[in-house]
C-alpha cells in the first residue's frame, strides 16, 4: 500500500464524531454545496453519505482561560450513519472508526477523543482499534460522567430536590458512563435504581453495590423503576430514542445524557418531568473554527457548548497530557471525575448551561462563569 | 416441472442481457483507458515513462479483448463504443489536459478518477457473478488496483512539494471530469440513452444480478476519496468537492 502522506504539523487533538439524524447529515451536505445548485433529496443524502470515509471537516483552536494557553485540533465525521449504530451494521462501523483513527493519526494528532457510538471499541474491544504510534486514544467518558453528576447536582439544587433524600435510577447502569454515575451516586443518595439490558451483569452490580452497604435496587424492568424515580440519569447506548419521558414520574429530573438521545420526543405539559440534555460542556476560553459547520451540528442554546467526551480530548490536550485518560469499562471512579472535572475546570470548560427539548432552563444563569463557584 | 425450467430459461436469458450491457461498459471504458493512455505518451518526461504508457495502452486494450472473451463465453452482443455519450465526455475532458500538455493533470484524470471507478466497479462485479465473468472482473480490477497505486505513489510526491497548487488543480479536474462521472453512475440516467445499454437502461435491471446502482456509486466515490486522502488532498477539500456534484 505505500507510506501514508507526512504527517500535518501543528495538529493535537482530534474529535471523532457522528451525527444522530440524516436531517442533520443533510444540513452538512447542503452547508458545503454551493447554494447556486440544486437542493438534494434526504434519499439522495443517505445514498451517498454513509459511503464517505471519515474525514476532517473543521480546524478549530481552543483557547484557555489558564495562561492563554491554546491548543489546535480537527473535528472528524466518521460518516457512521445513523442506521449503523443498529448491532446489524456494527462491523461496518467499526471499521469506519478504525479509519477515523487513522484519519487522526495522518492530521499529526496526540489525542483523538472517541465521541458517542465510536467509543465503543474502546469500552468493550479495545483490540478493534489499535491506537498508531503517538496517537493517544480516548472514550471520553470521564468527563461525560463529570458534566452529568455535576449537571445533576446543579439541575437538583434548582429544583429544590435534595440528593440525599431522592431516589436515584441509572438507565444503562452498567455501561462505562452508566456504572461510572451509579458509582459517585452511591453515596449521595437515599437510594440507587438501577437499570440494563444485561441482567447477569446488572446482578453483579447490584451485588457489588449492596455489599458496600449501598441501598441499591437494580431490574431489567425499567417501567416500575422509572414511577419510583425522583432523579433519572439516562446513559444507555441506544441506536434510537426509545424511551417513555411519560414513564417517568410527573416532577421527577430527568437527565438524558445518551448520544443518540435515550428519550423519545414529547409534547411539553404541565407537571412533566424536568429534562435536561445531559454531559454537555462548554468552552469559556474561545474556540475559534476554519469552517461554520461546527456552528451546523453543535446548533445548541448556548455558544461553543459540545459533548463532554469530545471536550475531553481538548482538555487533555490544553493540560499537556496525551495519554489514554479513559479507557476500558468500569474503571471510572469518583476519583477520576474529579479528576477530570478539575482539569477542564482549570482551562474554562464547565458545564454547559442546563438545556433540553424546549431550549434553555429558565432559571440557568445567563453567564456560565456564574456556575463555577455553585458547584465548587 | 416444465413452466418451472421456462422460468429459469428465461431468467437467464434476461440476466445474459444484464451481463452484455455491464460488459459493454467494461470494454468501452477500456477503451477509453487506451486511447488516453495512448494519448499521454507524447507528454511522458522519460523515455522509461513513454514505454510505461505504452505498455498501459496495451494493458486496457488486453482488458478489453478479455472482456469480449466473457460475452463470446455467454453468447451475447457487445456495444463498444468509447464515443458514446459519457465515455465521450471523459475522453474529452482528457484531451483538453492532453492539449495542455499537463501530463500531471492526465494522471489524476486517468489513474485517479477513472481507474477508481474502474476498480470499485469491477470489484462489485466480480463479487456479484461467477464463472469467467467473476474471475475475469477479478483478475482486472487487480491490474486496474496496479494503475490506482502508481497515481497515488506519483501525486502524493506532487502534493507533498505544493499542497495549494496540487489541490486547486485537482479541484478543476473534479469539476471537468467527476461531474460527468457522478451522471454516468447516478441511480437513474434522466437525460436519455446512453448509447452503450443495448436496448433499456441497465441500471434499471441491476438487482437482478445482485447489484445496485446506488451502491455501485457510493463504492465508487468511496474509492476514490479514499484514493485522494491518500495522495494527501485535505478530507474537508475533497468533501465539498463531493459535496457539489450532482445527484
Amino acid at each position: 500500500m505505500g507510506r501514508e502522506p507526512a504527517r500535518v504539523n501543528g495538529v493535537e487533538f482530534a474529535l471523532l464524531g457522528h451525527q444522530e439524524s440524516w436531517p442533520r447529515i443533510s444540513s452538512i451536505v447542503h452547508a458545503l454545496r454551493d447554494p447556486d445548485r440544486p437542493r438534494l433529496a434526504e434519499e439522495d443524502v443517505r445514498q451517498v453519505a454513509s459511503w464517505i470515509p471519515p474525514r476532517t471537516l473543521v480546524r478549530s483552536r481552543v483557547s484557555s482561560i489558564a495562561n492563554g494557553r491554546s491548543a489546535r485540533g480537527v473535528y472528524i465525521e466518521t460518516f457512521v450513519a445513523p442506521d449503523e449504530l443498529e448491532a446489524r451494521a456494527f462491523h461496518r462501523a467499526i471499521e469506519k472508526v478504525r479509519e477515523a483513527v487513522t484519519c487522526a493519526a495522518r492530521e499529526g494528532a496526540q489525542i483523538a477523543a472517541l465521541g458517542g457510538f465510536t467509543s465503543i471499541v474502546l469500552e468493550g474491544r479495545p483490540e478493534l482499534a489499535e491506537a498508531p504510534e503517538g496517537l493517544a486514544l480516548t472514550t471520553g467518558n470521564s468527563l461525560t460522567s463529570a458534566l452529568i453528576v455535576k449537571g445533576v447536582e446543579a439541575a437538583a439544587g434548582l429544583l429544590g430536590i435534595g440528593l440525599s433524600h431522592a431516589s436515584l435510577l441509572v438507565v444503562g447502569s452498567t455501561g462505562d458512563i452508566g456504572s461510572a454515575c451509579a458509582g459517585y451516586f452511591a453515596t449521595k443518595v437515599r437510594r440507587l435504581l438501577l437499570s440494563a439490558r444485561n441482567a447477569e451483569r446488572l446482578r453483579r452490580q447490584e451485588d457489588s453495590l449492596r455489599r458496600s452497604g449501598v441501598d441499591a435496587t437494580a431490574s431489567t424492568d425499567l417501567r416500575p423503576l422509572l414511577r419510583a424515580a425522583d432523579v433519572v440519569v439516562c446513559a444507555a447506548s441506544l441506536a434510537a430514542p426509545a424511551l417513555e419521558i411519560d414513564e417517568c414520574r410527573p416532577g421527577a429530573l430527568v437527565c438524558d445524557a445518551g448520544y443518540p438521545k435515550n428519550l423519545r420526543p414529547a409534547n411539553h405539559r404541565r407537571g412533566a418531568p424536568h429534562v435536561f440534555w445531559g454531559g454537555m460542556g462548554q468552552c469559556t476560553g474561545g474556540w475559534e473554527s476554519d469552517s461554520p459547520l461546527l456552528d451546523i451540528f453543535y446548533s445548541f442554546p448556548a455558544a461553543r457548548v459540545a459533548h463532554g467526551c469530545l471536550l475531553e480530548g481538548v482538555a487533555l490536550a490544553l493540560e499537556r497530557r496525551f495519554e489514554s485518560f479513559s479507557q476500558g469499562r468500569g474503571r471510572i471512579t469518583p476519583e477520576r471525575i474529579e479528576e477530570i472535572w478539575e482539569i477542564a475546570s482549570r482551562h474554562g470548560i464547565v458545564l454547559a448551561p442546563l438545556f433540553g427539548p424546549d431550549g434553555l432552563w429558565p432559571t440557568t444563569p445567563a453567564d456560565p462563569a456564574d456556575w463555577i463557584p455553585f458547584l465548587a | 416441472m416444465q413452466a418451472c425450467s421456462l422460468r429459469v430459461l428465461d431468467r437467464d436469458a434476461s440476466n445474459r442481457l444484464i451481463y452484455a450491457d455491464v460488459l459493454s461498459q467494461a470494454v468501452s471504458g477500456e477503451l477509453v483507458g487506451m486511447l488516453n493512455y495512448a494519448s499521454m505518451v507524447a507528454l511522458c518526461p522519460s523515455a522509461a515513462e513513454q514505454q510505461e504508457a505504452i505498455a498501459d495502452a496495451e494493458s486496457e486494450r488486453r482488458h478489453a479483448l478479455a472482456f469480449r472473451a466473457v460475452a463470446r463465453d455467454l453468447g451475447v452482443p457487445l456495444v463498444e463504443d468509447p464515443r458514446a455519450r459519457y465515455w465521450r465526455r471523459l475522453r474529452e475532458a482528457f484531451q483538453r489536459q492532453v492539449a495542455a500538455g499537463d501530463f500531471l493533470a492526465c494522471l489524476v484524470v486517468q489513474e485517479l478518477m477513472l481507474e477508481s471507478l474502474a476498480v470499485s466497479m469491477y470489484r462489485a462485479v466480480a463479487e456479484a457473478t461467477d464463472g469467467l465473468m467473476a474471475r475475469t472482473f477479478g483478475t482486472i480490477a487487480l491490474d486496474e488496483e496496479s494503475h490506482l497505486e502508481h497515481a497515488v505513489t506519483t501525486l502524493r510526491a506532487a502534493c507533498e512539494l505544493d499542497r495549494v497548487g496540487f489541490e486547486t488543480r485537482t479541484e478543476r479536474l473534479h469539476g471537468e471530469v467527476m461531474t460527468v462521472i457522478a451522471e454516468m453512475v447516478a441511480p437513474r440516467c434522466s437525460s436519455g440513452p446512453c448509447g452503450v445499454c443495448a436496448e433499456r437502461c441497465v441500471k434499471e435491471s441491476l438487482g437482478d444480478i445482485g447489484l445496485s446502482a446506488p451502491v455501485l456509486r457510493g463504492k465508487a466515490l468511496r474509492l476514490y476519496l479514499q484514493s485522494l486522502d491518500r495522495v494527501g488532498v485535505r478530507g474537508e477539500k475533497s468533501l465539498r468537492w463531493v459535496a457539489n456534484l450532482p445527484a
